[in-house]
């Protein structure tokens, strides 16, 4: 890849990568890679990533579509989470250097990759699928186009685990607050006029941690790099789960 | 669902409280404010009324319940195996032995002073 760039163009990157690798390493320790990156072109932290790999083949960390679409290059740039693969070093860099670490609040496996076990029991939690009661129809289930509208903004979702491992409330009781990611899901089938479960997920989230652990720091919002809005869906949960004490 | 695993009742309650706690805060300023170059005399006449006693009962509940499920929730936050490991179920205990201490003394010193 660098071999195809002018040299003239090039500048070195200090990138300053965690590294751990259980079955070698009694604990985990920072290591300091120097890559050239273009001078004239901004590429993303996930390039980066491919250059370090070729100094330091041992190194670690998922990726796959390099589009932000799968959602599996989620990892904490210079101390905020994202996707690797949609972060340009413009953005990312600050002081001339890129840090890089795995999501916390997740087991590491090994060195930028996390076990999302916990973040996936707590999606499964909420059932993210379509429950219907009613007789299936002919055809399809229709939603008018304003049915539809409401749910923009919320399948957008690509469970790459961003807000929820920024989420401190998700750090201190992962396996009892759902976190916002499960939380946006919830509410994307809560919203969906197709859905025919309403109550009995709403009566799954009347516990005091599974949602009301949520208190607002809005972590979630900042670093969703679909640009979705966790806070808003829970706050639109907790509004159904309060109107419905009333009637 | 029983009323007190209810995260929705304790959201409410909270609320609830506080509200109360801030309007009764609201009028005794209102009272201070009202009353310049106010003596002891008046002052203790003000909270010797059956209705400002009331008032204070009320919010010394308003206090005692907010504090409890509010230290609840600090202490469910903090406090768990996920930070403290093994030793987060004594920590957590003794935190909230000593909340119910503090809250429990308040609550009894004020209503005998009130009273
Ligand atoms: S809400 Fe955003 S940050 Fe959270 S999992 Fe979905 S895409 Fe990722
Ligand atoms: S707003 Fe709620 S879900 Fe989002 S980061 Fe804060 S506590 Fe977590
Ligand atoms: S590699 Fe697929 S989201 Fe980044």
């Amino acid at each position: 890849m660098s071999a195809v760039i002018p040299v003239s163009h090039l500048q070195t990157l200090r990138m300053n990568i965690y590294r751990f690798n259980p079955s070698i390493d009694d604990k985990p320790y920072m290591q300091d890679i120097d890559i050239e990156v273009p001078t004239d072109k901004d590429i993303m932290v996930l390039d980066a990533l491919h250059l370090a790999k070729v100094k330091d083949p041992s190194l670690s960390y998922r990726s796959s579509c390099r589009e932000g679409v799968c959602g599996s290059d989620g990892m904490n740039i210079n101390g905020k989470n994202g996707l690797a693969c949609i972060m340009p070093l413009s953005e990312a860099i600050k002081r001339n250097k890129l840090t890089l670490r795995p999501m916390p609040g997740l087991p590491v496996i090994r060195d930028l990759i996390v076990d999302m076990k916990t973040f996936f029991d707590q999606l499964e939690k909420v059932q993210p699928y379509l429950i219907t009661k009613s007789k299936n129809p002919e055809k399809e289930r229709v939603q008018s186009p304003q049915e539809r509208e409401s749910l923009d903004g919320l399948y957008e979702c690509i469970l790459c685990g961003c807000c929820s491992t920024a989420c401190p409330s998700f750090w201190w009781n992962p396996d009892k607050f759902l976190g916002p990611a499960a939380l946006l899901q919830s509410w994307r089938f809560i919203a969906d006029s197709r859905d025919e479960a309403t109550e009995e997920r709403l009566d799954d989230l009347e516990d005091s941690f599974s949602l009301y652990r949520c208190h607002g720091v809005m972590n979630c919002v900042s670093v969703c790099p679909k640009g979705l809005n966790p806070t808003e869906a829970i706050s639109n949960i907790r509004n159904k789960l309060i109107s419905r004490k009333g009637s | 669902m029983k009323f007190l695993e209810s995260g929705t009742n304790e959201f409410l309650i909270i609320r609830a409280c506080a509200l109360f706690m801030f309007l009764y805060g609201v009028y005794l300023i209102y009272f201070v404010v009202s009353n310049p170059g106010m003596d002891y005399l008046l002052w203790k006449s003000f909270f010797e009324g059956l209705v400002i006693k009331v008032f204070s009962t009320l919010f010394l509940i308003s206090f005692a319940v907010h504090t409890w499920l509010g230290t609840w929730a600090i202490g469910s936050d903090y406090f768990t195996p996920a930070r403290l490991g093994g030793f987060s179920k004594i920590v957590y205990v003794s935190y909230r032995f000593i909340c119910f201490l503090i809250v429990l003394i308040v609550f009894i010193w004020s209503l005998i002073i009130i009273w």
